[in-house]
């Protein structure tokens, strides 16, 4: 074998990096060339002088480790997980940013049931169920319902009632559901006398990628009745159906 | 006597030297440097690029292609306003650990030590 090859193939035998082995080989062949040339040049055989010229590089063992360490490398069957890694760490951040631009201060990324929030007085609390789809989000109820009293400035009683829900929208691009939703406050009295517009509300407080959970707020004129269901209808004629099995009453 | 392993940090300040005087690629420079040393001294030559590529990943020096008079391309090595800053430094140190060294010797050899 050629001493040039020999000596060359003996440095990249310890450069794991495929750019520095043939940055490297390149290098050190023309370094040889030049140093046989001279050599030559003053009249010293080719062969000999291709020795010659072998012998004055030194160790290429030594070269190839110090050259080694001086290129990067990443082991073939990495890359792919490390690009993985890097592409949801990308979108992981940019759904943190637009979560965070929506969401209200005390959100809490945890995965798990609403809890509701106290205000007023409670006068009772019961299972909720139910839910429905307005649009391409998903809305359903989970955890423990609970109806409020308060007194509004002008000394009327207000009734809150809050369900806890979680809306589910696959899409990742989609807005925060709070803005998305027209949230056209509805319900239906269970005598069927027609539709209402009252307040509604909903109050994230949690965030997942693909889920928001909160609490949903009726503002009600009067107590529900039973089981009465509650409708959050869209403006498209969309309705989620939410139902209270109240602690102390049973299902009719 | 033909030193062959350089003390630490040296084989930089020689290359970086060699380069202040004009752009070479790497057998000129080892050519250069028998010819200072007047072939008193010689570098494994092997040696000199990783050397090289340590001062070129560190900004020291750059390189460049030109074609070889075999028509040939070789690659070059340009020093850097830092490489150059950095040959101060590296200069600056040399002098410092020639002087100690210089007074130890003499010290040793029960000369008076040189002012």
């Amino acid at each position: 074998m050629d001493p040039f090859i020999r000596y060359c193939d003996a440095v990249c035998l310890h450069i794991r990096s495929r750019t520095g082995r043939a940055d490297a080989y390149r290098e050190l062949r023309d370094h040889l060339e030049d140093h046989s040339a001279a050599l030559a040049a003053r009249g010293v055989p080719d062969r000999e002088a291709r020795v010659q010229a072998v012998e004055a590089m030194g160790d290429p063992h030594a070269v190839g480790r110090e050259l080694d360490r001086l290129y990067p490398y990443c082991p073939p069957a990495l890359a792919p997980v490390l690009l993985a890694l890097s592409l949801l760490l990308l979108l992981g951040s940019v759904w943190m940013l637009w979560g965070e631009a929506d969401l209200q201060p005390r959100l809490r990324f945890q995965t798990g049931a609403a809890e509701y929030v106290q205000e007023g007085t409670l006068l009772r609390s019961g299972s909720a169920s139910g839910g429905g789809r307005l649009g391409v989000y998903t809305l359903r109820a989970q955890g423990s319902a609970a109806l409020y009293q308060e007194t509004g400035s002008d000394g009327t009683a207000i009734l809150r009632l809050q369900i806890p829900i979680t809306i589910a929208h696959p899409q990742l691009w989609l807005d925060h559901p709070g803005d998305a939703l027209e949230w056209p406050s509805a319900y239906s009295s269970p005598r069927g006398e027609g539709w209402y517009a009252l307040p509604v509300q909903f109050e994230p407080q949690w965030a997942g990628p693909f889920r928001t959970g909160g609490v949903l707020t009726f503002v009600l004129e009067e107590e529900p009745d039973g089981t009465a269901p509650q409708v959050l209808r869209a403006w498209n004629g969309q309705r989620a159906v939410f139902s209270v099995e109240w602690e102390g009453e049973s299902a009719s | 006597m033909r030193p062959d392993h350089l003390p630490a940090g040296s084989a930089s300040l020689l290359a970086l030297s060699l380069l202040a005087s004009g752009d070479k690629y790497g057998y000129e420079m080892i050519a250069a440097l028998e010819e200072k040393s007047n072939h008193t001294f010689t570098l494994k030559e092997g040696t000199l690029y990783p050397v090289l590529h340590t001062l070129e990943r560190a900004g020291a020096v750059t390189v460049y292609q030109r074609e070889a008079p075999t028509g040939r391309q070789r690659k070059y090595y340009h020093i850097t306003p830092k490489g150059r800053r950095l040959l101060e430094e590296k200069r600056e140190q040399w002098h410092s650990f020639r002087a100690l060294v210089n007074a130890v010797v003499a010290e040793a050899d029960g000369l008076p030590a040189p002012v």
